[in-house]
């Protein structure tokens, strides 16, 4: 059929291009996913903090608080192509025509954007953990940065694995909007394409697919890791040391 | 079992979704032979140009606005509009490529659009105040009009197969071989050809898309744009932004100049400075056969 050799003919003349699209969709939503995670759990752990009793301790945890606040709103608030086009112009003008290089631009859009997702998943993520768990380990002793380290934050990671992965798979699909400023993106390279061929339909369903291969992906990985956190389904609690049959036997529901 | 009816449903109501809406009635335009004649027509062009300013002149046809002209030509290709507003390169480029489509020869102010020099020429444009204006309006006028004609006709039989290395030299060309004042730095979309185009190798002298890899622009933006280079003693560089950002570019100081067949219009005017055009041409319609 002439729309499949067409397609095929896309991939044998262009892979290189292809390729290195898919190479910088990958990068900019991998490292924008985990700086993004890094910004939220900060800015999780800052905005969960207990008041200080020093005043002025005090004082400044509210103005940090204040600027987080504001940060999520913006960014949360504001599409991510319009953020990428204010940024680069805007630093453009601001600098007397000095551009940010495209990629490094790129990924700072990408992890200011997603950080500010993650800060409200990180968040949810802390409350989620059981207010017992904090007050157990304030009354062994721990202060309050052990009790979040050892105990809460452990728990956070394994509950927001999923929000991870969902947070994830929508970057490698947004980073298509960078192609507003010229960042070499997949999607950028398909324009790139088209325009060379004419051939519209034929070069979307090509890099469609390739979003779609890198997306599933990335989830059967997810899951897997979702998978080996959680540990084995089978486990024996252990029961008194003088009766070995007291010990309760926990199988996975066949 | 469950599952494959589910598919096969859901299938079905997707074909029945595409095929439902039908299709558009269309208007045969191959007659037309003034603009007057394309009433009821839907007739399109490319977002923040004068094409698209132009289709108000025509009474009772659906105006429509797509961001490239790759949008354009898949639009009428698909049957979604009937025509779209283009300049005369544009037109045998795009129907040199595809053998469907013809285009309208209206002639400006006569049988065609209203439309001043101004608005049909393309000019290279600097910042506000820039002294550069003068100087390349001299390196310009070097250029007669015979050359200017010819070296379209080149460009748009070199863009329907850039890659291969043509055995005919450009017409244009610059005997300054020394680069020595520096880098002459210019913005274009490299997706409008004949005017300037994207490829995927430096066959016939394409320049270099700075930032890209291993693509390359060509066009007639880009044989003026290394003549002038050339006659001021500078480098080139080609810089690819969208059409929208061309002109934040220049005056953010990221580019020197716009070199992307962009017309001198007055709203322009006023952002930046336009030297004088370096191309006239005709407003035509490109429509199906």
């Amino acid at each position: 059929m002439e729309f499949i050799r067409e397609v095929l003919g896309i991939i044998s003349q262009y892979y290189s291009y292809l390729l290195s699209g898919v190479g910088y969709t990958m990068l900019i939503a991998l490292i924008g996913t985990a700086a993004g995670f890094l910004i939220g759990l900060l800015t999780g752990v800052i905005r969960t903090a207990p008041k200080s009793k020093n005043a002025v301790l005090c004082a400044l945890h509210k103005i940090v608080n204040a600027i987080i606040a504001v940060y999520i709103e913006v960014f949360r608030g504001t599409p991510m192509m319009v953020q990428a086009m204010v940024i680069y112009w805007g630093y453009a003008f601001l600098n007397d025509g000095a551009t940010l290089p495209l990629i490094p631009a790129g990924l700072f859009i990408v992890s200011i954007n997603t950080g500010a997702y993650m800060a409200e998943i990180v968040r949810g993520g802390i409350i989620s953990v059981d207010r017992g768990q904090l007050e157990g380990a304030y009354s062994v002793g721990m202060t309050h940065a052990q009790a979040m380290v050892k105990v809460v934050i452990p728990q956070v990671l394994q509950n927001i694995l999923p929000s991870i992965s969902n947070e994830f798979v929508i970057n490698i699909k947004d980073t298509s909007v960078l192609n507003v400023i010229g960042v070499t993106e997949l999607y950028y390279m398909a324009g790139v394409i088209k325009r060379i061929n004419l051939q519209t339909f034929q070069v979307y369903t090509v890099i469609c697919i390739l979003y779609f291969i890198l997306t599933f992906t990335v989830t059967r990985l997810l899951r897997l890791a979702e998978k080996k956190l959680a540990g084995s389904d089978n486990y024996t609690i252990c029961g008194s040391g003088s009766d070995s049959q007291a010990e309760i036997h926990i199988r996975e529901a066949q | 079992m469950r599952r494959i009816v589910s598919i096969v449903l859901a299938a079905a109501i997707l074909c029945l979704a595409l095929t439902a809406c039908g299709s558009r009635q269309k208007t045969d335009l191959s007659k037309a032979t003034t603009i007057a004649d394309l009433k009821g027509a839907v007739i399109a062009g490319q977002a923040g140009t004068f094409h698209l300013d132009v289709i108000d002149q025509i009474e009772g046809v659906e105006k429509k606005s797509y961001p490239d002209f790759t949008d354009l030509l898949n639009a009428l290709k698909s049957g979604a509009i009937d025509g779209y507003v283009a300049e005369e390169p544009t037109a045998l480029e795009v129907c040199g490529k595809d053998d469907t489509l013809t285009y309208l020869p209206f002639v400006n102010n006569d049988t065609g659009f209203t439309a001043t020099d101004a608005e049909t020429g393309i000019a290279v444009a600097f910042q506000t105040g820039s002294s550069m204006v003068a100087t390349v309006n001299d390196i310009l006028a070097t250029i007669p009009t015979e050359t200017r004609q010819e070296l379209m006709a080149q460009m748009v039989s070199l863009s329907a197969d850039p890659d291969t290395q043509s055995s005919d030299a450009i017409v244009l060309q610059s005997s300054n071989t020394d680069t020595s004042n520096g880098v002459f730095r210019i913005a274009m979309e490299c997706a409008y050809a004949p005017f300037n185009w994207t490829q995927t190798t430096d066959a016939n002298g394409a320049v270099p898309i700075s930032g890209k890899d291993n693509l390359y622009a060509s066009g007639y933006d880009v044989r003026v744009a290394k003549y002038i280079a050339a006659e001021l003693g500078m480098s080139l560089e080609v810089y690819s932004y969208e059409w929208d950002s061309l002109i934040a570019a220049v005056q953010s100081g990221a580019v020197d100049a716009i070199i992307a067949g962009m017309s001198p219009t007055a709203e322009r005017e006023e952002q930046v400075d336009f030297t004088d055009c370096y191309y006239n041409s005709n407003l035509v319609v490109i429509i199906k056969k």
